[in-house]
């Protein structure tokens, strides 16, 4: 038994995710932001990066993976006071870490040349996961604060009838809705991202890192008022409503990741 | 601890393995719809991206996701058509997909999109691109059980019981790890103009004939006790070969639908 769940979990783990979402959307994000950099800023950071824009997807995890980094572990949380404003207690929050890091990009000349790499790869990670709504922590909503259980519905999309079954909220907003798009590669997803929201790019981007942290809270707060509404049910007919709002997260990252770095890499 | 670990592993897993179970699986769709796209031309391209305001890929699989929500229930038996008793696909049920996929073409062509709001030319392209794929899969045609008892069995892997209509579904992927749809069109045998002519030719009604001609050719490659497991290399490969060709075949029939509905 324990062979089984260690080989679910590594599968699971190993290919679906080592980020925000699946590894396929995570690397979406970046192909989205690269594309809407201006040319000198593209060039800066491949001069970081290397020619592989999406190489830095889920690059925190991959260094816990390694045995280094660990204090990163709670990075990837954005924590919101009740009016939506960041609220960290400690280091361990995106918008606090994305802040140090957009620090260091923005001096670079007074830092090794590894140390921006770094700051660089912390900037696009942390974007992505603060999008991510089961990453989001709202003081109004202390549930939020860690994973839980919710119910939802299981075997519908062979047309069979469908059963409530309790399902993790981390892995709901991380791998499911990636999950429904079997085949997709990063391009393909980020073609989609624009089509989606190309005409919403301007919208997405206006504003401050601390803007955006309060649109997340924002429609997180929507999510969970849904939620206990229907008293900790989220069945498929929601599920499926919600794929545009999950898909909106993931635009909305990619765009804002490029204004940052448009901004900041110089 | 441990219980936590298990109970949330096989939850993913379980929600995961449920989500795949549809017709080709999620994969088969996407490829067929990707492929599909690329055969498309400009102004048709542009006005499926106008109205779906995604890829035919992003879409691919939305019938089977909608299939047991409130107000799309009735489209659930659109994924497959009736075959009578003398192998024959029956004609003009509207139970059947292949009758909407002639509804919905007539509707669409000459210009017949254009007096259509775009919330229903949107719906539309959701059925079309997921129900002609759809009635490519051999196993997508219904074989009444009382006139084709026959065609009712299962399949065996590694000695366990596996649902043969499981088994075809999930066949483009299968035996094909880490493949994404790109790959899959790079390695698709493209087709000269005279062979899309002759591909093209027909309607939803007799594709799906050429369909059921398929799915009894799939019932003697995977007779009553097979096991997949032991299936030889010569085996897997002729039902790739066959598997295949008929995603090639749906793929170049919605592009040539498309196109036709959006021919200026």
């Amino acid at each position: 038994m324990k062979k089984i769940v260690l080989l679910c979990a590594a599968l699971l783990v190993g290919t679906l995710s080592a980020g925000a979402w699946t590894r396929v959307v995570d690397k979406a994000v970046l192909v989205v932001a690269y594309k809407n950099l201006n040319p000198q800023t593209q060039r800066i950071l491949k001069s970081y990066i290397g020619e592989d824009i999406t190489k830095p997807a889920g690059h925190l995890a991959w260094h816990r993976k390694n045995g280094r980094m660990l204090e990163s572990e709670g990075w990837h949380r954005l924590h919101l006071d009740s009016k939506l404003q960041p609220a960290a207690k400690d280091e361990n929050d995106a918008f606090v870490q994305i802040e140090k890091a957009l620090e260091i990009v923005r001096n670079s000349k007074q830092y090794k040349r590894e140390e921006v790499a770094l700051a660089i790869q912390i900037v696009m990670n942390l974007v992505t996961d603060m999008h991510n709504i089961a990453n989001v922590t709202l003081e109004s909503y202390p549930m939020s604060a860690a994973d839980f259980q919710f119910y939802t519905s299981k075997g519908t999309a062979g047309g069979r009838k469908a059963k409530t079954i309790q399902y993790s909220w981390r892995n709901q907003w991380t791998f499911r809705y990636g999950g429904f798009h079997s085949g997709y590669t990063h391009d393909m997803y980020a073609e989609d991202i624009d089509l989606m929201f190309g005409d919403k790019k301007a919208e997405f981007s206006k504003g401050s890192l601390r803007d955006w942290a309060h649109d997340i809270g924002t429609y997180t707060t929507a999510v969970y008022e849904l939620l206990q509404k229907n008293d900790n049910h989220f069945l498929h007919a929601t599920v499926q409503a919600h794929e545009p709002l999950h898909m909106s997260c993931v635009a909305r990252a990619a765009y804002r990741l490029a204004v940052l770095l448009n901004e900041n890499l110089k | 601890m441990r219980k936590n670990i298990l109970k949330i592993t096989l939850a993913v897993v379980a929600l995961f393995a449920t989500e795949r179970v549809m017709a080709w699986g999620g994969f088969g769709h996407t490829v067929a719809c990707y492929a599909a796209e690329q055969f498309l031309t400009p102004e048709a391209k542009q006005k499926c991206r106008h109205y779906l305001r995604s890829t035919l890929a992003y879409q691919a699989s939305w019938m089977d996701q909608y299939r047991s929500i409130e107000g799309y229930t009735d489209c659930d038996k659109w994924h497959s058509t009736n075959i009578d008793a003398k192998y024959k696909v029956k004609v003009g049920l509207p139970t059947t997909g292949a009758y909407h996929i002639e509804r919905i073409r007539k509707e669409m062509m000459n210009g017949g999109y254009k007096s259509m709001p775009d919330s229903l030319v949107k719906i539309n392209l959701q059925y079309l691109v997921h129900m002609i794929p759809d009635h490519h899969c051999p196993v997508h045609v219904r074989w009444d059980k009382s006139e084709h008892p026959e065609f009712h069995y299962s399949l065996k892997n590694k000695g366990k019981k596996l649902s043969y209509h499981g088994f075809w579904d999930g066949s483009v992927a299968r035996w094909r790890k880490g493949w994404n749809a790109e790959k899959y069109f790079e390695k698709m045998e493209k087709l000269s103009k005279s062979q899309i002519k002759k591909v093209q030719k027909g309607d939803g009604y007799k594709w799906t004939q050429q369909t059921a001609d398929v799915s009894r050719y799939c019932f003697k490659l995977t007779p009553e006790g097979t096991d997949i497991s032991k299936l030889s290399k010569e085996d897997r490969a002729e039902i790739h070969r066959v598997v295949d060709l008929q995603i090639q075949r749906a793929a170049y029939r919605l592009a040539g639908v498309l196109n036709e509905i959006f021919k200026e």
